[in-house]
C-alpha cells in the first residue's frame, strides 16, 4: 500500500490539452474516487497514474517512487478495466495467475495468492469456467481478482461497473465497498455516476475539462460546493439553480432578491466580494424546497409533472410567467398532483450563494 | 410459413441456386461420373471401367511425385506466407509510421492475376539478367547464371517463392483484421501486469488470433491444393515433373494426354483431400465459437 502524489501533471495530446495541471494526494489506504461528465480527463489521468497513457508535464508519485517516465509494470499498480479484459482462452484461474506466472512467482506462492483472492471474492467454484461461461457480475469479479493476487501498492479502476445492469451494479458495489474495507488497500476509482461516487468514496475528485473542481468528503462536496459545476454535477436531480440579485450589502449581511421570489438575508464569510445590483445564482436542493398553498409562500408555482418514486415524490414545477422550472423532491405523503397550483418556499439554511465568477460564497449563519 | 413468404424465399434464391448448380455442382457430378470412365474427353464413347483409374491412380508413380510435390507445396504455402503475412501484420499493427501505404503495397499482388505474378518472377528468376542472379553476382563478385526454374533440384521452391510473395498479403490483411479484433484492454491488462512483450505475443496475441490463424491456414491450405495457373505459367510442371502438383497431373492427364476418365478420378481424389482439410477446419471455427464471443 502507498500514497499518491500528483503534482503540476498535464496531458496534452498535439494542440489539445487533456489534463490541465492536476495537483492531488491521496493518502495510503484512501478510497478515491474520480468523477466527472464524459471527456473531462477522469479515466486519461488513472492511465497516466498507471504508465499506460505518458505524462506531458508534471510528476506522478507511488509512496517514495517516482513513476511518472516509467513503463506501467514498474509503478506497482494493477487495474480493473471497463471491459473486464480478461483472456478469454484462459479458466478463471488462469486468467487471475498470469501476470504472477509470466514474471516467474513460484508455484506455491501463485496457488495461495488465487486461493486467497477467490475466498475473497467468492470464485473458489468457478476456478476452472472460462469467461465466456461467467456473468458480467462474475467476471467484474474474477478481474478485481486479477488485481489482488498481484498486492500492488494501488489499485486502479476504470469506470469497472459501467457494464453491468442497474441490479448488479448496486452488488457489484457494495461488495467493492467490502473489499476495500477487508484488505484496506489504496483505491483509485473512476466513475462517472455519481451514486457510486458517492457511496464508495471516502473522498471525491470532480474533474471538469482537464481540471480538479474540488476534492472531498461526499457530504463535503454535497453540502458545501465550492462552485457552480459540482453544485450542478452532485445530487439526484440536481441542485436547482435561480438567478438572484442583490439587494443590499453591508458587510456581512447580504440580502438577496430572487428572480419573480422573495428577497432572502443571508450572512456571509467575509470577502465575499458583492455589491449591491450584482446579479448572482442562488442554489437550492430539491429537497430543501418546500410546497405551500398558494398565497402563503412568497414564490407561486404550477406543478406540471410528478414522478412517484416509491419512497419519495419528485414534482417538477413552473413559475407563471417564466421559463424557470423548478424540482423539489418531496416526500411520498405530500400529496402533489398534477396541475396543483402551489407556492414555493425554501429551506434558507440550505441556499447556497454562487457569484458571477460561479465560485461558491461561504455562508456564516442563517437568517429568513 | 405463410405461402407468399415460402413463394418470396424460393424466388429469390433460384437465380444464385441455379447458377451454383449449373456452374459448381454439375461439373463436380460429371466429375464423379467421369472418374468410373475411360472417356478421353471427345469422343461420344465413355465405357464404364469402374474402380479402374483409382486403382491406376494409387501405382502410378507421377501420381506418387504429385503428391509428394503438393505436400511440399502445401506445407511452403502454410508456413511462408502465414508466417511473413503475420510478422508484416504485427508489424503494421504496432504503429509504424506510413502503415497504411505499406498495408496497401503488401497487399497488391493478391490483387495481381497469378500469370502476371508468375511472369514477373520468371523475370525475377531468369539466368543472364534476372534480378536474382543480378544482384548475387553483385554482392558475390562472381558471375552467377543459375537457371532456377530449369533446375529440378530449385523449380518447385522458385515458384513456392513467387506464389508466397502473392499470397502473404491476404495472409497479413487476415491476421490485421483478427489483431484490430483483439480488445486493447487485454493487452495493457498484461502490460500493467508487467508481461513483457514477446510473451504477450505467445500467450495473449498469437492465442487471440486463432480464429484468423485458422482462416489463413485453410486458405493456403485450399489455395495451394488448388495452384496451378502459377505453376503452368513458370515451369509447367517441369523439368522432368519436378514441380508437377495435382492440380497439374490432373490438367496434364485430361487436356494433353486426354485421359479424361483418369484426370476426373485424379480430381475426386483433388476434391476428397479438399474437403477433409475443409470438415478440419469447420470444426476448429466451431471450437473457437466455444471460447471467443
Amino acid at each position: 500500500m502507498s500514497d499518491v502524489a500528483i503534482e503540476a501533471v498535464t496531458k496534452t495530446f498535439g494542440a489539445v490539452s487533456i489534463i490541465k495541471g492536476v495537483d492531488l494526494a491521496i493518502p495510503t489506504g484512501e478510497f478515491a474516487v474520480f468523477v466527472g461528465p464524459s471527456g473531462c480527463g477522469k479515466s486519461t489521468l488513472l492511465r497516466m497514474i498507471s504508465g499506460l497513457e505518458s505524462v506531458s508535464s508534471g510528476t506522478i508519485r507511488i509512496g517514495d517512487v517516482d513513476v511518472t517516465r516509467r513503463p506501467p509494470a514498474e509503478g506497482g499498480t494493477a487495474m480493473v478495466f471497463q471491459s473486464y479484459a480478461l483472456y478469454p482462452h484462459m479458466s478463471v484461474s488462469e486468467n487471475m495467475s498470469f501476470g504472477l506466472r509470466m514474471n516467474g512467482a513460484p508455484r506455491a506462492e501463485i496457488e495461495r495468492r488465487v486461493g486467497e483472492a477467490a475466498r475473497i471474492l467468492q470464485l473458489e467454484q468457478l476456478l476452472d469456467r472460462r469467461p465466456k461461461q461467467l456473468s458480467g457480475g462474475q467476471r467484474q469479479r474474477v478481474a478485481i481478482g486479477r488485481a489482488i493476487v498481484r498486492h500492488p501498492k494501488v489499485f486502479l479502476f476504470d469506470e469497472p461497473l459501467s457494464n453491468l445492469d442497474a441490479s448488479l451494479r448496486v452488488q457489484m458495489r457494495v461488495e467493492i465497498a467490502r473489499l476495500h474495507q477487508e484488505i484496506g488497500a489504496t483505491m483509485i476509482y473512476v466513475t462517472h455516476d455519481q451514486v457510486e461516487a458517492m457511496t464508495l468514496a471516502d473522498r471525491i475528485v470532480v474533474l471538469n475539462a482537464g481540471k480538479v473542481e474540488q476534492v472531498g468528503t461526499p457530504l463535503d462536496l454535497y453540502e458545501r460546493p465550492a462552485n457552480l459545476f459540482v453544485a450542478g454535477f452532485l445530487g439526484q436531480p440536481s441542485m436547482n439553480i435561480l438567478d438572484a440579485c442583490v439587494h443590499a450589502a453591508d458587510g456581512t449581511q447580504v440580502s438577496i432578491r430572487v428572480a419573480h421570489g422573495p428577497l432572502i438575508g443571508l450572512e456571509l464569510a467575509a470577502g465575499h466580494g458583492l455589491a449591491a445590483g450584482e446579479p448572482v445564482k442562488l442554489g437550492i436542493r430539491p429537497d430543501a424546497i418546500r410546497l405551500q398553498p398558494r398565497g402563503r409562500g412568497e414564490m407561486p408555482a404550477d406543478v406540471e409533472i410528478v414522478e412517484h418514486l416509491g419512497d419519495e415524490v419528485i414534482a417538477y414545477l413552473r413559475l407563471p410567467g417564466t421559463p424557470e422550472a423548478i424540482i423539489a423532491k418531496l416526500e411520498k405523503s405530500s400529496g402533489v398532483r398534477v396541475g396543483d397550483a402551489c407556492a414555493i418556499g425554501f429551506a434558507v439554511p440550505e441556499l447556497h450563494v454562487f457569484g458571477t465568477d460561479g465560485l461558491a460564497r461561504t455562508r456564516l449563519a442563517h437568517s429568513a | 410459413m405463410e405461402s407468399h413468404v415460402r413463394f418470396w424465399r424460393v424466388v429469390l434464391l433460384a437465380p444464385p441456386l441455379l447458377v451454383f448448380g449449373l456452374f459448381v455442382l454439375w461439373p463436380l457430378a460429371d466429375s464423379f461420373r467421369y472418374s468410373v470412365t475411360n472417356w478421353n474427353g471427345f469422343s461420344a464413347d465413355a465405357a464404364f471401367v469402374g474402380l479402374e483409374n483409382f486403382r491406376k491412380i494409387f501405382t502410378d508413380g507421377l501420381f506418387a511425385n504429385a503428391i509428394v510435390n503438393s505436400a511440399i507445396w502445401m506445407a511452403a504455402a502454410l508456413v511462408l506466407p502465414t508466417g511473413a503475412g503475420l510478422a508484416l501484420a504485427l508489424l503494421l499493427d504496432s504503429g509504424v509510421r506510413g502503415a497504411g501505404v505499406f498495408k496497401s503495397i503488401f497487399y497488391l499482388p493478391i490483387c495481381l492475376s497469378s500469370v502476371v505474378v508468375g511472369q514477373i518472377w520468371i523475370w525475377i528468376f531468369q539466368p543472364d539478367w534476372g534480378l536474382l542472379n543480378t544482384a548475387l553476382s553483385a554482392a558475390s563478385g562472381e558471375t552467377f547464371g543459375f537457371a532456377w526454374l530449369a533446375k529440378p533440384g530449385t523449380a518447385l521452391y522458385a515458384v513456392i517463392v513467387a506464389w508466397s510473395w502473392q499470397q502473404t498479403g491476404l495472409a497479413m490483411v487476415i491476421f490485421l483484421a483478427g489483431l484490430t479484433a483483439i480488445p486493447r484492454d487485454l493487452l495493457e491488462a498484461a502490460e500493467v501486469d508487467g508481461v513483457a512483450y514477446l510473451k504477450q505475443i505467445s500467450h495473449i496475441i498469437l492465442p487471440m488470433l486463432r480464429p484468423a490463424t485458422v482462416v489463413v491456414i485453410a486458405l493456403s491450405v485450399i489455395n495451394s491444393l488448388k495452384g496451378f495457373d502459377i505453376l503452368y505459367i513458370m515451369t509447367g510442371g517441369g523439368p522432368f515433373n519436378s514441380s508437377d502438383t495435382l492440380a497439374m497431373f490432373m490438367y496434364d492427364e485430361s487436356f494433353k494426354k486426354y485421359k479424361m476418365g483418369y484426370g476426373s478420378a485424379i480430381s475426386v481424389v483433388l476434391f476428397v483431400i479438399t474437403l477433409t482439410i475443409i470438415f478440419v477446419y469447420f470444426k476448429e471455427l466451431k471450437k473457437m465459437d466455444e471460447i471467443y464471443e
